[in-house]
């Protein structure tokens, strides 16, 4: 198995949730650089809006997210801090090359999506992440009751 | 190549110069216009990783690395980030720095495959608004050609 699948790694608060400001984030334990967040700006206090890596890097064993809420009333202030670690070691194909793991941030949930380099049928609703709303989009975390 | 004229070796000069190097960019007083939509793909090269120096023996952040670090800063709506760990990095094609083309190909065309979708987007909430690209060096020719020539995106 190819132990640096060419695969990417996303997310988009500015698309996908404005009202949360990620802090930290880190897919995989590999620290190569792409696959987590710049760990100074992370001391400075800064957040992180969006990020995309697409390449050859090692599959994520883990995704961990820390994120906060921005108040709808008052955008200065935050209604919560948030954290979340993923195991994605049996959510992620065996064959990741061409895929994404893309993570979207609802309130106080963390949701994980794998966009396929398939693009979807015509006849199938747009998926929930707009910038590979043509792809097929499989929503890894939190599970799904099936 | 260029010539070296001097090797800063104190703690003070090498303090000198690195101060020196972090007020460029807030030397730029040219600012993207809300209007025109910017992707910025960097493409690290052989031997560049921004979070692994030894791997090229330079303690210094990589280009790219600096770059980066400017556009998270700045938080800006009409500019979104492509980062391609490029020919020779860690995990690219076996001998991909001594004949690069096939990987070049490769991290073009997922460059290109994301800087379409980013800005199909962005039209989509600004029409009528402007889109452009901005790109390493060693890709520019085949970004561009993706580009302007076989998909006329800009």
């Amino acid at each position: 198995m190819d132990n640096n699948p060419r695969h990417s790694f996303s997310f988009d608060t500015r698309h996908d949730s404005p009202d949360a400001e990620v802090l930290d984030y880190e897919y995989g334990s590999s620290r190569q650089f792409g696959t987590h967040a710049n760990k100074e700006l992370v001391e400075m206090g800064q957040d992180f809006s969006a990020w995309n890596t697409t390449g050859n890097m090692p599959r994520g064993e883990f995704l961990s997210v820390k994120w906060r809420i921005k108040d709808p009333v008052n955008p200065s202030k935050y209604i919560g801090y948030y954290e979340d670690k993923v195991d994605l070691r049996k959510r992620l194909p065996a064959d990741i090359t061409g895929f994404r793991v893309h993570f979207v941030i609802k309130g106080s949930q963390l949701y994980v999506y794998l966009i396929s380099p398939e693009l979807k049928n015509t006849s199938e609703p747009a998926g929930p992440v707009r910038m590979y709303r043509l792809h097929k989009q499989i929503q890894i975390y939190p599970e799904q009751a099936k | 190549m260029a010539d070296v004229v001097q090797t800063i070796t104190s703690s003070t000069g090498i303090n000198t110069v690195q101060s020196q190097a972090n007020s460029i960019p807030d030397s730029v007083s040219t600012v993207v216009p809300p209007t025109t939509f910017v992707f910025w793909a960097g493409f690290d090269g052989t031997n560049n990783a921004r979070d692994n120096p030894a791997y090229s023996g330079d303690a210094q952040s990589t280009a790219i690395g600096a770059l980066s670090e400017q556009i998270e800063k700045a938080h800006a709506t009409n500019v979104e980030v492509g980062y391609y760990p490029g020919v020779g990095t860690p995990g690219t094609n076996l001998g991909s720095s001594v004949l690069p083309t096939s990987q070049a190909i490769i991290t073009a065309q997922d460059a290109y495959n994301d800087f379409a979708k980013a800005a199909d987007v962005w039209l989509q909430d600004n029409p009528g608004g402007t889109v452009t690209e901005a790109k390493g060096v060693s890709f520019a020719l085949l970004l561009e050609k993706l580009c302007h020539v076989d998909h006329a995106l800009i």
